[in-house]
């Protein structure tokens, strides 16, 4: 197998296929700490793309509860249970967090899943990991908003649980689609190379004509977003609504939308774009693309599960009420210091998180506008200014979007209508 | 299919074949095809064998119902066989109206004697079912001590219809030998209030002769009476006329209690009326738990007139 690098791992890897980069690659941000749960991403890309007979329990875009929900089932449990056993010496990280892109969050040293040779059922495999059964795919909802409380005792909560920093009693939601890696396990293990990554935008598709069946992609993709359709006997997954992608939605008039998930959030957690990749697959410098921003710049922005290394292209601002151990597991060493600046954001970062979903248009760039100070005094003991600074979003011929200020704008209707619309 | 495939050399044919089907375009047509190729699979690869063995040992099945259908079953709990009736049309007969619904995982079929054993049971409930000699009704009587009891009801006749089954396959030779042991350890988790007539109770649904349905809901509604009543009678009784062991169910609250109220028969006699307000069978000897005794002692106490004043 050559040696690709993966600057999530903070090294150089293992993977079936030689390293081989799009021109941008779709990417994207969502903010844990918004999303309510409302499902109305599972439905608009329920509605949109898995509507018909064979596609009843598939779910491309899903919102489960953490811990304990999972679609399929524990799915997160299992394959690090796997990659646990795989790695007899532990899960570990060395180094420190840094400014070098190749290397932002240090150095992973454990077996990724395609670094588990031994662990390998049938040698031919390429890559760890599991089937789920067809029960596990059932219950797309089951534990939701089952918190976690006092170790040892069946629903019985911290009575105090719910101070912060972390809770004790504590869930939250982890909403999810096919991460679009940059080394997919799914097209790693495709025993037909079905599978394949867009060069213009690294977006992962199955190729339907060529796909047998064989679900070795289900089997493969760790955060199993590959699912197999009983009646046409061919898997199928998230397609990151490509035409809109490609600006071909008629409603877009010719311009890049964001994916159907992306624009139907109701919780403002969301931003989609697509990013520029150097040679080595690293990220290009893009100063003032969000999701640059958000990952390499603010790096508030982490990406899941990064030791299983696929280098997904999805990325979370974690949850800052949730132990940190949980979170370290979840999103690597970068969860503390995400927190950290998520809760004490800077004038930029407080102003580009008033970009999420305020247009349905892939916002290519940012500008800033500085504003008169609006507030000023102490938040949990730390001094706190906010500035209302407008923030300016700019498409990809560099036309503008829309301008948005940190302060939402307040209309105070007039006595003689208080009381109607 | 590619589960029993594995341990074959046929893969690589049963492949080729399959492959060779995607190529139809229309999503119908296509579809067709594939079920038409597995189903034919399903036959050479002999999966259904222990299915069409099972049926076969239960003639009255075969002969009394127009169709037998195998589902895939969602979870290992949902595996199972029921017997479904369609309402009755003009010119339907019984047996027209009749079908067998039999839920199984897929992975169940890879192992051939488990899932024999499996269907020889439920089957032989389809086939008490339909015998007219065991009188079956689908609906239990209604306990006149309320809902609790009625589940209760429900688990006992369970325990009672699946030991009496067990014991027919086991004289067929047709269970294996540890079965005994285990409907045992469950009648024993069921009819504790039995205690010493327990292992006794348990032969005469294990090893007795015929038994209807009538019997065992009477055994499973009054244990205690019936087991009072001549070896092999299993006769209905109104209330058990005895003491209650601990950790039977309370007759009019339906709760598992080790309270019992130790002197029924002293209770006033405005207690035993307002308990018969609810209860018109009950008698001091049916016994009932402390924590009723004290409700309807407090009921009765109270002074007549309205309760908010």
């Amino acid at each position: 197998m050559p040696p690709v690098f993966n600057w999530q791992l903070g090294r150089e890897m293992t993977y079936p296929y030689a390293a081989a980069f799009p021109e941008r690659q779709f990417a994207f941000v969502f903010n844990i700490n918004r999303c309510i749960a409302c499902q109305s991403c599972t439905m608009a890309c329920k509605s949109t793309w898995t509507f018909s007979k064979g596609q009843e329990q598939m779910w491309w875009a899903n919102v489960e509860t953490k811990p304990y929900g999972g679609y399929p089932m524990f799915w997160d449990m299992k394959i690090l249970q796997l990659l646990a056993e795989a790695n007899p010496e532990g899960l570990r990280w060395s180094g420190k967090l840094s400014a070098d892109r190749k290397q932002p969050y240090g150095r992973y040293d454990g077996r990724t899943i395609f670094e588990a040779p031994r662990m390998l059922a049938p040698d031919s495999a390429r890559v760890l990991g599991y089937l789920p059964t067809d029960e596990e795919w059932n219950s797309p909802n089951i534990y939701e908003d089952n918190p976690v409380g006092e170790r040892g005792k069946f629903f019985d909560w911290h009575k105090t649980g719910e101070k912060l920093p972390e809770h004790k009693t504590w869930f939250f939601y982890l909403a999810r689609i096919c991460n679009h890696c940059t080394y997919p396990a799914c097209l790693a293990a495709c025993p037909r190379k079905a599978i394949y990554k867009r060069p213009e935008d690294g977006i992962v598709l199955i190729d339907q004509r060529e796909c047998r069946g064989y679900r070795k992609c289900v089997e493969a993709c760790p955060y199993k977003k590959s699912m197999y359709r009983g009646n046409t006997r061919i898997s199928e997954k998230c397609v990151a609504c490509y035409p809109r992608i490609e600006g071909k939605d008629p409603e877009g008039q010719g311009k890049p939308m964001e994916t159907r998930c992306m624009a139907a959030c109701i919780g403002q957690i969301r931003l989609q774009g697509l990013v520029k990749l150097n040679p080595d697959g690293t990220w290009a410098e893009d100063r003032y693309n969000p999701i640059y921003y958000l990952v390499h710049v603010a790096k508030v922005a982490l990406p899941l599960y990064p030791q299983f290394g696929t280098a997904p292209n999805g990325y979370y601002i974690p949850p800052r009420w949730v132990p940190r151990d949980y979170l370290r597991q979840m999103f690597g060493p970068g969860v503390d210091e995400a927190i950290e600046r998520y809760e004490k954001p800077d004038r930029e970062l407080l102003a580009v998180l008033q970009l999420f979903r305020r247009s349905k248009f892939i916002i290519d760039r940012y500008a800033l506008k500085e504003g008169p100070m609006v507030y000023e005094g102490t938040l949990r003991g730390r001094r706190v200014t906010l500035y209302n600074d407008a923030v300016i979003a700019y498409g990809r011929n560099g036309e503008e979007l829309f301008r948005t200020s940190v302060e939402e704008p307040v209309h105070v209707r007039p006595a003689i209508h208080a009381n109607s619309i | 299919m590619l589960c029993a495939l594995r341990i074959r050399a046929e893969e690589t044919t049963f492949r080729l074949g399959r492959d060779r089907l995607y190529e139809i375009q229309g999503p119908e047509e296509r579809e067709a095809a594939f079920h038409d190729f597995h189903a034919a699979w399903f036959e050479r690869l002999g999966l259904g064998r222990v299915l069409w063995q099972a049926l076969h040992e239960q003639p009255r099945i075969v002969g009394s119902t127009r169709v037998c259908v195998v589902m895939h079953a969602r979870t290992g709990m949902n595996e199972g066989a029921e017997l479904f009736v369609c309402p009755g049309g003009e010119g339907t007969g019984e047996t027209t109206r009749r079908s067998v619904g039999i839920r199984l995982l897929p992975q169940s079929l890879l192992d051939p004697e488990t899932l024999l054993a499996f269907l020889r049971h439920e089957l032989f409930h389809i086939g008490d079912m339909l015998a007219p000699a065991f009188g079956y009704e689908p609906r239990l009587p209604r306990a006149a001590l309320g809902p609790a009891h009625e589940g209760l009801v429900q688990d006992r006749y369970r325990v009672l219809w699946d030991t009496y089954i067990d014991g027919r396959l086991a004289g067929q030779g047709r269970a294996p030998a540890s079965i005994r042991e285990a409907r045992l350890r469950e009648f024993l988790r069921t009819f504790g209030m039995l205690g010493g007539q327990a292992v006794e109770a348990f032969a005469r649904f294990f090893s007795s002769g015929p038994l209807t349905h009538s019997a065992l809901v009477a055994f499973a509604t009054a244990p205690l009476a019936a087991v009072d009543a001549p070896s092999g009678a299993l006769a209905p009784s109104p209330v058990a006329a005895r003491s209650l062991a601990s950790g039977s169910r309370c007759p009019l609250c339906g709760f598992p209690t080790r309270a019992f109220e130790t002197h029924p028969d002293q209770l006033p006699p405005a207690v035993v009326d307002r308990i018969r307000v609810s209860f018109p069978t009950w008698t001091p000897s049916c016994g009932l738990c402390q924590q009723c005794a004290d409700l309807y002692s407090s009921g009765a106490s109270r002074a007549p007139g309205p309760l908010v004043r």
